[in-house]
């Protein structure tokens, strides 16, 4: 008898979108348990020339600097002592304690102290900063002393072998500290959002402070692109003040999702990718610009428009999520040093036959600086790869970020540790559980 | 379900989704509409997924989802009523325990005739084929009343059968 009242309930018919809200439920749910508690190391990317990008792979508790320090052999430790005096501004010290460089990169170790207060944390960021001859950098911190109140940065700079043994300037005028990172689902109803052709206004490449991405060189050469017009929408994404959507739509077969910035906070920064079912991430291309009191756009960084190429994603089968980051606090000063670089040569070499899916390896060496792999074909940098170094006192050490210096398929990407590995003391690499002897 | 318990989003999902055309059915039968309906299962996996770490016994994970349904369905049928009506005392009821359904039943009857607590009764013992005891569990009422509700369920419908 029960088959009736269960036949009757069948004849509910379940709407399409069911899924997607059961999903959501989740995804909120999921947002609310880790909102403003995630925080994960950040690098900054300064305008860059070059298409580089970099990440952080894997989050390694970094023991302290100091032990690490202490654990080093004598030659690296030594590269690690204060290479030139301090510089001092506002109660905040900064010391070079170590630069090096190698054939693709330089490299180098600054600790901040905090004398007075307690604006510098470990989720410190380096804001305007400069190395002379390097031409496009990234900082990251590796340590925080939560005693002392010091953080040490490691500042990593294009230019390599250029830079052997040059005397050079680190200056750095500002940074910010109380960072917090929000991983977030969005919920903007993309199907339906995007069904109609959206207005747009153009927007002069030539004009505009930057951005990045895959497709950002295309638009560039394309001179003047459309974007959406601002202020279309006001979508807020949870726990996040510091930005808004403000509109979305489909421009040329490219979904563009258009961000307004809170003018007060000084850095907020971050992105939109799609996921899918199986953690493959998809990036968008970015382009930052500002808007005049007319409505037209011209140079600034108020606005910032996502780009994402429609075919590779769908609304269906992926998710749209935003990694958003915001600072507290923003410091300003003046540190200066000089100091002179040292090129560290001692490299090892080994051929490497693998297949990373989108390209394949055909070598490998080893610098203090890092493991570099070169090959053929499009590095993707969604791709996570592990890379370990084995020393021969059997431990080991973790080579947590990534620097792609690929074009034009060829392959040259750089896995970094956080301080310099003693090339004379490796037995083997570790890729992806692959090890290779050396 | 030791990974949905974790937090694993995706493990709670794949098993979330094996239950939610029946939460959207039974959520449909309270709330009657569409949109309503969609809100309930939304509503029931954000509750059921920040909740899921107080599930001690994962077997009871069906039985605590129906509950969270019923619960979900009902605070939104009060939400949009604005004045909550109140569901008269539960008298005992004296009849047949007759479990027959008309067999003529429609969907319709079961929407308009009965009231909430006679829908969840009538859902959980023929939609979900529970026992009065897991119905009495999940409706934290006690078993006899759990009977005496279904069989005043069965008897309007066999009433509404009648009149109509």
């Amino acid at each position: 008898m029960s088959n009736k009242i269960k036949q009757e309930l069948e004849r509910i018919d379940i709407p399409k979108e069911l899924h997607e809200r059961s999903k959501f439920g989740v995804m909120k749910a999921k947002s609310e348990k880790t909102k403003g508690r995630i925080k994960k190391l950040a690098i900054p990317l300064v305008a860059s020339a070059f298409v580089v990008f970099s990440a952080g792979v894997g989050a390694a508790r970094i023991p302290s600097f100091n032990n690490l320090v202490a654990f080093v052999s004598p030659e690296i430790a030594l590269m690690l002592q204060p290479i030139e005096i301090s510089s001092e501004s506002d109660g905040i010290k900064m010391e070079v304690v170590a630069a090096m460089n190698d054939n693709e990169m330089a490299v180098i170790y600054v600790t901040l102290q905090d004398f007075t207060g307690n604006r510098i944390d470990e989720t410190l960021d380096l804001y305007d900063y400069s190395l002379t001859g390097a031409h496009m950098f990234n900082s990251r911190i590796v340590d925080y002393d939560g005693k002392t109140n010091t953080a040490t940065l490691r500042i990593q700079g294009n230019g390599g072998e250029s830079l052997n043994d040059r005397k050079m300037n680190f200056r750095m005028t500002s940074f910010l500290s109380e960072k917090q990172t929000f991983e977030v689902e969005v919920d903007a109803n993309l199907s339906e959002t995007t069904s109609k052709p959206p207005q747009t206004v153009p927007l002069d490449m030539n004009n505009i402070p930057g951005g990045g991405g895959k497709l950002y060189q295309k638009l560039e050469d394309q001179g003047i692109v459309q974007v959406l017009k601002p202020n279309e929408t006001d979508i807020s994404l949870p726990g996040i003040e510091f930005m808004h959507i403000s509109n979305i739509g489909i421009i040329d077969h490219r979904l563009h999702i258009q961000t307004r910035w809170n003018k007060e906070i000084v850095d907020g920064h971050g992105y939109f990718y799609f996921v899918d079912d199986t953690d493959n991430e998809i990036h968008p291309t970015s382009v930052n610009f500002g808007i005049d009191e007319e409505g037209h756009t011209n140079y600034g960084d108020e606005y910032t428009e996502y780009i994402f190429d429609i075919e590779s994603i769908d609304f269906n089968e992926q998710e749209l999520l935003g990694h958003f980051v915001s600072n507290g606090k923003f410091i300003t000063g003046d540190w200066n040093t000089t100091f002179k670089m040292q090129s560290v040569q001692a490299e090892m070499n080994s051929d490497l036959n693998e297949n990373f899916g989108t390209w394949n390896s055909k070598s490998v060496s080893i610098s203090p600086l890092g493991v570099t792999l070169y090959g053929n074909g499009i590095f993707n940098d969604s791709i996570e790869m592990d890379v370990r170094a084995k020393m021969t006192d059997g431990s080991v050490q973790i080579l947590d970020s990534m620097t792609s210096f690929s074009e034009d398929k060829q392959v040259k990407v750089k896995f970094i540790p956080s301080l310099p590995l003693d090339v004379s003391k490796v037995k083997s690499i570790y890729i992806n559980d692959k090890e290779i002897e050396f | 379900m030791k990974k949905a318990q974790k937090g694993n989003d995706k493990a709670f999902l794949n098993i979330f989704q094996q239950y939610e055309e029946d939460i959207y059915r039974m959520a449909f039968l309270y709330v009657k509409n569409q949109e309503d309906a969609l809100d309930v299962v939304q509503e029931v996996a954000y509750q059921s997924f920040k909740k899921i770490h107080t599930l001690k016994k994962p077997e009871y994970f069906k039985t605590w989802l129906m509950k969270i349904t019923i619960n979900c369905a009902i605070n939104i049928i009060k939400k949009n009523m604005k004045v909550i009506q109140l569901i008269p005392e539960f008298e005992e009821f004296v009849g047949s325990d007759d479990e027959d359904i008309p067999l003529s039943l429609t969907l319709q009857n079961l929407i308009d005739t009965l009231q909430e607590d006679e829908k969840s009764v009538v859902l959980l013992r023929y939609y979900q084929n529970f026992t009065f005891k897991e119905i009495s569990e999940v409706l934290e009422i006690p078993l006899g009343t759990a009977k005496s509700v279904l069989y005043r369920a069965l008897d309007k419908l066999r009433k509404e059968f009648k009149e109509g």
